[in-house]
C-alpha cells in the first residue's frame, strides 16, 4: 500500500465531507417534514389524503433513486415551460435537485416510519390529554410527537445512515461531494482500490458518528425504559 | 328529585343522555344530578353503560341525545346528518374538560413524562398557570396522595397502586370542579387496591364532589352519598347507601350486591 | 499430386511455426468502447454497438486476425478497468494523452480531431472570435496561449461542462481553471441536455464529437464555436489503449492501423462517421 497516496487522497476527499454532510442533513430535515405530513395524511382519515400519501410512498419507494434523480434533473429540464417556470431558479441547479430528489426519496420511507410510531402510541395517553382539556394540537405536540419520536428514533437512525450513503448519487448529476470527487481523483490517478478504500472509510467513519449520536440521544429520551437503579430492591420486595 | 329544588346550581346535570355505538344503544336516557359535595357511585355489571356516562359527561363520548351542564354550562352539541352527536364549539369542550379531573381504569400516566412532569403538564401547558406554583402544589398533592419520594420517577417504575395514585395527583392538580373516577381500582392487584381507595376516602371527607364508577361495594356503601345502579343502559334504581344496601326495590341490584 | 502434398506440406510447416512463433500471443480479445460517445462509438437503438471506433474495430481485428469481442464500458472507470484485466483493449475515443500514458500503452493515433466548444446559438457566446481557427499545443503553444487569452474575457463567470476525465476537462484546468466554473459530467451527452436546459453556457468537446452532437433534432440550438485545440497535453489523437506489458498487441494494431491509413478506411470511415477527414498526419 503507498500510504503518502493514500494520505493525499484522504486530504482531498476531506474536503467535500462538507457538502456530503449538507446534502444528508438538508434533505432529511426537509424530508422529515414532509414524511410527517404525508403520515398525517395517511392516518387522517380524509381518503383522498390516504391515496394520495400511499401513491406517493408507492412510487418513491418504488423507483431507484438513481432514477429519480436523473429524472429530476435531466427529465424536468427538457420540458421548456420547467426552464421558464419560476421554480427553475431551484431546478436549475444542481445542488438543489439532489437535495429535492433525496428529501422526495427519504419521505417516502420516513414517511411509514413516522406513521409506524404514531400508531404505537397508547391511546389511554391521548386520552388523558384530552380528558386534561388539551386542544388536539396540542395533545399531538406535547404526548403524541413525543412517543412517536421515541418509538421511531431507531428505525430512523437507519434511514439517516441510508441517505448519507445514497449521497453519493449526487456526483452523477456533477456534484462534488465525497464520491464526486473520489471518481474524479480515480480518473486522473487510474487508482480505483486506493480512493474508493479511502472514501469508504470516510463515510464509515461519518455513519459511525452518527449512528453514535442517535444512540445518545435514544438514551437520553428514554429514561422510562430503562429500569431505575435505585427502584430494584423495592420491585423485588413487591414480587415477594 | 328532590334535589331539583336545591336553590345552588348543581356541580353537573345530566338530562336525557342517550348513546348508541352502530346499532347498539348503551345509554337510553339518563336523568343525573350531582350536587357539591356529593359522591355518587355509579354501580353495574359490565355492559351496562356506566363506563360511557362517565366519558360522556367530558366529551370522551359525544351523546347522541340529551344535555350536559356542568356548573351551569350547557354544552353545545348538535346532530349530524346521521344522527350521531356532534361538538359544537370544541374550544368549550377543552375548557370544561379542563374543570373535570378524569381518573383512568388503567391509570394513563404519559409513559414519557416523570411523576410530577405528569402532574404540572396541563396546569402550565392548559390553563397557563405560573410554573413555580404549579411545582409546589404538584409536591404538596404528591404528599397528600403519598408517593412525594417517587416525584421524579417514571411510571413504568412505579406500581399499579403507585400510578393510580399519581393519576389523581394529575387530575387534582387541574383544580377540578368535580372528579370523574372510571373504574380506578379495576386493574390493580387486589393488595394495591386498598391504597387507591384511602387517597379516594380522604377527597370524600375534604368533601369533593366525586362521580365513581366501581366494582367496590365497600366504597361505595361506606364512602358515597348517594348509589346509582344502571342496568342496560338506564337507571334501575338509586338512593342513599343505606337504602340501597338494605332495601333496594330492584330484584337484579339485590342480586348484583350479593354476587 | 506431390505438387499438392509438398504445398499441404509447406503450408502446415508454415502454420506450426507461425503457431509456435506467436504462442503467447492472443488470438482471441475483448476491446472495450463507451457506447454513449457518437461518432466514434455509439450504442443503437437494438442494443448494438456502433461508430466510428466499433467500425475500425472490426477493420483492424480482421488485419490482425484476431476474434474480437466489443463490449461497452463507463468512460471513467476504463483505465483501471483495462490494468485490472476487464478487456484487452479501450478503443472509445481516447486521446492519448501524457497523463494517461503514465498508466497505460497507446497504439499509434487513429483519428485526431481537436477540442472544440459548442454553445446555444440564442448564446451571448455565439459569436465567439476565433471560429475554425486550430491551434496545435506541440507546435504553435504561444499561438494557443494568445487565442486563450482573447477568450478569457468573454468566458469570465461562465460556466462549462465538460467529460469528467476528459481531455477537454484538462484544457480547462489547463489554460481557463480562474477564469471558468468546470461542470464535469460521466457523458457527453448529459452535458449537451444541460447546455439545452442553460445550466450551463458553454461545453468543450472533441471536434469530432460535437459535429455529430449538432446534427442531433433534440441539439437542434446547440452550434459549434470559437477555435479548436489539438496536440501536446491534448494528446496526439484517439488511439487504442493496450497494458503495458501486451507490446506484442500493440505491435498488431500499430501495423492494423497503418494499413488502415494506407488502404484510406480510415479516410473512408471518418468521411462515413464524422464528414471529413480525421486522418492523423
Amino acid at each position: 500500500m503507498d500510504f503518502v497516496f493514500l494520505y493525499e487522497t484522504f486530504v482531498t476527499l476531506i474536503s467535500a465531507i462538507p457538502t456530503t454532510l449538507q446534502l444528508a442533513a438538508t434533505s432529511v430535515a426537509m424530508g422529515t417534514v414532509l414524511a410527517l405530513g404525508l403520515a398525517l395524511c395517511r392516518l387522517s382519515g380524509i381518503a383522498p389524503l390516504d391515496w394520495f400519501a400511499r401513491a406517493y410512498i408507492f412510487v418513491f419507494r418504488g423507483t431507484p433513486l438513481l432514477v429519480q434523480i436523473f429524472l429530476i434533473y435531466y427529465g424536468l429540464s427538457q420540458f421548456r415551460g420547467v426552464r421558464r417556470s419560476m421554480f427553475w431558479f431551484i431546478l436549475r441547479d444542481p445542488y438543489w435537485c439532489a437535495i429535492i430528489a433525496l428529501m422526495l426519496c427519504t419521505a417516502a420511507y420516513s414517511a411509514e416510519i413516522i406513521r409506524g410510531g404514531l400508531l404505537s402510541v397508547p391511546h389511554g395517553q391521548v386520552e388523558a390529554g384530552r380528558a386534561c382539556g388539551m386542544s388536539r394540537f396540542l395533545v399531538f405536540r406535547r404526548i403524541v410527537m413525543p412517543l412517536a419520536i421515541r418509538q421511531s428514533l431507531p428505525a430512523y437512525s437507519n434511514e439517516i445512515i441510508s441517505m448519507v450513503k445514497a449521497t453519493s448519487l449526487a456526483s452523477i448529476i456533477t456534484i462534488m461531494e465525497v464520491t464526486g470527487v473520489a471518481a474524479k481523483l480515480i480518473s486522473e490517478t487510474y487508482r480505483a482500490i486506493e480512493v474508493f478504500i479511502v472514501a469508504g472509510a470516510i463515510y464509515l467513519a461519518i455513519n459511525f458518528v452518527l449512528a453514535r449520536i442517535v444512540v445518545l440521544i435514544e438514551y437520553r429520551l428514554s429514561p422510562h425504559l430503562r429500569q431505575a437503579p435505585s427502584l430494584q430492591p423495592v420491585a423485588a420486595g413487591e414480587m415477594k | 328529585m328532590t334535589a331539583m329544588t336545591s336553590t345552588t346550581t348543581p356541580a353537573i346535570e345530566v338530562r336525557g343522555l342517550r348513546k348508541s355505538f352502530g346499532p347498539v344503544e348503551v345509554l337510553k336516557g339518563i336523568d343525573l344530578t350531582a350536587h357539591e359535595g356529593e359522591v355518587i357511585s355509579i354501580l353495574g355489571s359490565s355492559g351496562s353503560g356506566k363506563s360511557t356516562m362517565l366519558r360522556c359527561i367530558n366529551m370522551l363520548e359525544t351523546p347522541d341525545a340529551g344535555d350536559i351542564s356542568v356548573a351551569g354550562e350547557k354544552i353545545s352539541l348538535k346532530r349530524d346528518a346521521k344522527g350521531y352527536g356532534r361538538i359544537v364549539d370544541r374550544r368549550q369542550v377543552e375548557r370544561i374538560r379542563s374543570e373535570l379531573g378524569m381518573v383512568f381504569q388503567s391509570f394513563n400516566l404519559w409513559s414519557h413524562k416523570t411523576v410530577i412532569e405528569n402532574i404540572i403538564e396541563a396546569p402550565i401547558h392548559v390553563q397557563k398557570r405560573p410554573k413555580a406554583d404549579v411545582i409546589a402544589e404538584a409536591e404538596a398533592l404528591l404528599e397528600k396522595v403519598g408517593i412525594a419520594d417517587k416525584r421524579n420517577h417514571y411510571p413504568s417504575h412505579l406500581s399499579g397502586g403507585q400510578q393510580q395514585r399519581a393519576a389523581i395527583a394529575r387530575a387534582l392538580a387541574m383544580r377540578p370542579k368535580v372528579m370523574l373516577f372510571d373504574e380506578p381500582t379495576s386493574a390493580l392487584d387486589p393488595e394495591l387496591v386498598g391504597e387507591v381507595l384511602r387517597v379516594m376516602r380522604s377527597l370524600a371527607d375534604e368533601g369533593r364532589t366525586m362521580l365513581v364508577v366501581t366494582h367496590e361495594m365497600g366504597f361505595a356503601r361506606d364512602v358515597s352519598s348517594r348509589v346509582i345502579f344502571l342496568h342496560q343502559g338506564a337507571i334501575e334504581e338509586q338512593g342513599s347507601p343505606e337504602e340501597m344496601f338494605t332495601n333496594a326495590q330492584s330484584e337484579r341490584f339485590r342480586k348484583f350486591i350479593s354476587a | 499430386m506431390t505438387i499438392i502434398k509438398t504445398l499441404a506440406a509447406g503450408v502446415f510447416a508454415a502454420m506450426t511455426l507461425a503457431t509456435g512463433a506467436f504462442a503467447q500471443e492472443k488470438t482471441e480479445i475483448t476491446i472495450a468502447t463507451e457506447g454513449a460517445f457518437p461518432p466514434y462509438n455509439l450504442t443503437r437503438p437494438d442494443g448494438t454497438l456502433d461508430g466510428y471506433d466499433v467500425e475500425l474495430a472490426h477493420y483492424l481485428c480482421d488485419h490482425m486476425k484476431i476474434k474480437c469481442t466489443i463490449v461497452a464500458q463507463a468512460f471513467d472507470g476504463m483505465i483501471p478497468a483495462l490494468n485490472a484485466g476487464k478487456f484487452d483493449a479501450i478503443m472509445a475515443g481516447m486521446s492519448a494523452t501524457e497523463k494517461r500514458k503514465e498508466v497505460i500503452d497507446f497504439s499509434i493515433s487513429y483519428g485526431t480531431t481537436g477540442q472544440a466548444f459548442a454553445v446555444l446559438k440564442d448564446s451571448d457566446l455565439s459569436n465567439m472570435p476565433l471560429k475554425d481557427a486550430i491551434y496545435s499545443l506541440s507546435t504553435n503553444e504561444e499561438g494557443a496561449r494568445k487565442a486563450i487569452e482573447e477568450l478569457k474575457p468573454l468566458l469570465k463567470g461562465k460556466i462549462v461542462g465538460v467529460q469528467t476525465a476528459s481531455i477537454g476537462s484538462r484544457l480547462i484546468d489547463e489554460y481557463l481553471k480562474d477564469t471558468v466554473e468546470k461542470r464535469e459530467y460521466k457523458t457527453t451527452e448529459q452535458h449537451d441536455l444541460d447546455l439545452i436546459a442553460g445550466r450551463v453556457d458553454i461545453i468543450t468537446a472533441s471536434m469530432g464529437y460535437l459535429t455529430t452532437a449538432i446534427q442531433k433534432p433534440t441539439n437542434s440550438e446547440m452550434e459549434i464555436v470559437g477555435p479548436r485545440f489539438q496536440g501536446g497535453f491534448l494528446g496526439a489523437g484517439s488511439s487504442v489503449g493496450l497494458r503495458k506489458s501486451d507490446t506484442a498487441l500493440k505491435a498488431k494494431f500499430d501495423e492494423a492501423i497503418n494499413a488502415a491509413k494506407a488502404d484510406g478506411t480510415l479516410k473512408t470511415l471518418s468521411m462515413k462517421w464524422f464528414g471529413f477527414d480525421v486522418t492523423p498526419q
